[in-house]
């Protein structure tokens, strides 16, 4: 039993070092991208282009860079920006919670598409609870 | 440039690292001694409220716990081999477009100062009670299968 526990441990021990370094690869490149982008003005451009939308959600616009690599690429890409973007608690709960009902949205469709000929009504519905949840949050938190 | 600037990420990178390697390792404990099935036995109020058979809990737990690829991975065998009917199928499915990797998505978000109850209370209240309203609607002859 000892035995099957250190085994258990180590085998666990080894796969988070995997895990952790496939996060990392993700997350390195882009969060040093948007680092550097930030020292241009293309960061504060597109942030005040999409504040307007973003405000709709109660978040700022250098939110958006974060939410909708969430929404399309992943959570882990979304920590990336955030991480290099530093976004204020709040706003990163109501990104937290929009990218959590609705992430990698692209990828999750086409799982679903093996289960099922109606995949798409998912990525509908995900985006739709997702934009109207954010809005809701706006007067919550 | 301030090489200063970079000291979050490094900082944000290690609390990262010492977030994965205990859900990992948590996680590998799971499958090891294969709670999930363990579980199974206790949440006849889940396949009540879902009205799904015991059979499908185990691909949805493991969703909520693994995530969607490696959840959809037990899924498969249990929808391919005929497990469980197209039916459960979909209702599995419903609860994750919702709520799966619960763990990890959840802990990334935390790590980085999100309030954690907003986060999993969000997606949970969506996976058990916008699931059952979808199921209700489609009894009473609504069109709205996944």
């Amino acid at each position: 039993m000892y035995k099957r526990i250190t085994t258990t441990f180590w085998r666990g021990f080894r796969n988070s070092i995997k895990t952790f370094l496939k996060v990392l690869k993700i997350i390195l490149p882009i969060t040093l991208l948007i680092v550097l982008l930030n020292q241009t003005p293309y960061i504060k451009y597109i942030s005040t282009l999409l504040e307007p939308i973003m405000s709709i959600f109660g978040l700022s616009g250098n939110a958006a860079l974060p939410l909708f690599l969430g929404m399309f690429a992943g959570v882990t890409d979304s920590t990336a920006a955030i991480i290099a973007l530093g976004l204020p608690i709040r706003e990163i709960t109501i990104v937290g919670v929009m990218v959590g009902l609705c992430n990698s949205v692209i990828a999750e469709t086409l799982i679903f598409k093996k289960f099922s000929r109606h995949y798409w009504k998912t990525a509908i519905i995900r985006i739709l609870v997702a934009f109207s949840t954010g809005f809701l949050l706006k007067f919550v938190i | 440039m301030e090489w200063i600037i970079f000291l979050p990420i490094i900082k944000t990178l290690f609390n990262i690292a010492i977030t994965i390697i205990p859900i990992r390792i948590l996680i590998e404990f799971i499958e090891e001694y294969k709670l999930i099935e363990k579980i199974e036995k206790h949440t006849h109020f889940m396949t009540n409220w879902f009205e799904i058979t015991t059979k499908s809990l185990i691909p949805m737990i493991s969703g909520w716990i693994l995530g969607m690829f490696a959840g959809s991975s037990v899924l498969a065998d249990y929808h391919f081999d005929k497990k469980i009917t197209q039916d459960e199928t979909n209702k599995v499915m419903s609860i994750w477009m919702f709520a799966h990797g619960l763990i990890d998505e959840t802990a990334l978000y935390v790590i980085l100062g999100a309030n954690m109850f907003w986060i999993l209370g969000v997606r949970i209240f969506f996976a058990i009670f916008a699931v059952k309203a979808l199921i209700i609607l489609s009894k009473k002859g609504f069109n709205i299968t996944i």
